[in-house]
């Protein structure tokens, strides 16, 4: 009966712990329905170089051509996509 | 463009092989590289009509030794039109593609494109930001901007595992809450400079609290209502909710991860009036591709 007393007040001190812990849980559910898929990452599926300098001496180092998207504006950052 | 053709599973195995980049300006800044000022040159060549004009963005295909092998606009113009549509627009990149291809004499594409790679920090740590605007109207807004933002240990000063519930100032996100803002919305853009506005300062109260621990981790959970104003000087702002989960290892001052998300609205006004339409953003941790 003791024991079982004891065994009891554990259990009732560990709850808050858990309900605490259920909290995070359902915030990182949250973050993991959110965060774009890889369907929505599609752009990034392919071999980026930030800079056409950076680009060019890739391209002459590793012999492969360059697919180079040029954007009549006066800002624009395609890569992060902020333009 | 990132929510449409280079978002296309075929249009990326189009492109294997390839390096992607790309390149901005006008047509009278200083430093054209050669490639942009031989396209331009045909592009805006006075005799050049083409049904339905041309858009602000082309595609230019370059061999190995950098020199332009055929190029096109980004979207296809048909019977005074541009062609928006994402499966024409799918098709019309394919059919420019394989005559670039063709061209190269490199094999017709085969393969879709595969794995997604993103953005990625190359030293230190830092934060991966996406931020998406949900506009019916417009889902080029959709497709999401990825920033790094690269953190110091201080940029994480304020935020130590708490042993009780405590407040603090959303102004110490700021590092990566400035960058949740949209794309290429036109209204926010500096008239003058042609830049868009970014965020200024962010305003709000977090309340960030103890939430358990687990194989030597501790959790604490950061939520609260912000408020982002952006550079435009006129007190436009839009807020949302910002719900993440912080852990910190081995006692240590500096949170070892941060996963969190902001779900807002932003203000946009148009024919159809006042809407505010859902904004949302995602924040993950990252630690550096190498170390150094």
């Amino acid at each position: 009966m003791r024991l079982a007393f004891v065994c009891f007040c554990l259990c009732l001190a560990a709850i808050p712990a858990a309900a605490q812990s259920a909290a995070a849980q359902r915030a990182l559910d949250l973050f993991h329905r959110t965060r774009p898929t890889d369907d929505d990452l599609g752009m990034y599926r392919m071999d980026w170089e930030p800079t056409l300098a950076k680009a060019l001496e890739r391209s002459k180092a590793e012999q492969r051509p360059v697919c180079l998207v040029i954007i009549h504006a006066k800002y624009g950052d395609l890569y992060s996509g902020h333009c | 463009m990132r929510g449409s053709a280079l978002a296309r599973p075929a249009v990326a195995g189009a492109l294997a092989g390839f390096i992607l980049t790309a390149w901005h300006g006008h047509r009278d800044d200083s430093d054209l590289p050669p490639q942009v000022r031989e396209v331009w040159a045909e592009k805006f060549a006075p005799r050049r009509a083409r049904g339905g004009g041309q858009s602000n963005v082309d595609v230019a295909i370059l061999d190995a030794s950098g020199k332009v092998v055929r190029w096109f606009d980004s979207l296809e113009h048909t019977a005074g039109r541009m062609e928006l549509r994402g499966d024409r627009v799918e098709q019309y990149w394919m059919r420019m593609l394989s005559e670039a291809r063709t061209a190269l004499e490199l094999p017709a594409a085969t393969a879709t494109g595969t794995t997604v790679r993103l953005p990625v920090l190359q030293q230190g740590a830092g934060v991966r930001v996406f931020a998406w605007l949900e506009d019916p109207g417009m889902p080029a807004y959709a497709a999401p901007t990825v920033e790094i933002v690269p953190t110091k240990d201080e940029d994480w000063r304020v935020f130590t595992a708490p042993e009780n519930a405590t407040k603090i100032d959303a102004a110490a996100a700021m590092p990566w809450l400035q960058h949740v803002y949209p794309a290429g919305v036109m209204e926010r853009t500096d008239q003058r400079t042609k830049y868009p506005f970014t965020i200024a300062r962010v305003e709000g109260e977090l309340g960030l609290e103890p939430a358990g621990t687990k194989d030597g981790e501790t959790f604490a959970l950061l939520t609260g209502k912000v408020t982002l104003f952006d550079t435009g000087g006129d007190g436009f702002c839009f807020r949302g909710d910002l719900t993440a989960v912080l852990t910190w290892r081995n006692g240590g001052a500096v949170p070892a991860s941060l996963r969190g998300v902001f779900e807002g609205t932003y203000p946009r006004t148009g024919p159809q009036g006042r809407r505010e339409l859902p904004m949302r953003a995602a924040f993950e941790s990252l630690a550096a591709v190498q170390a150094k």
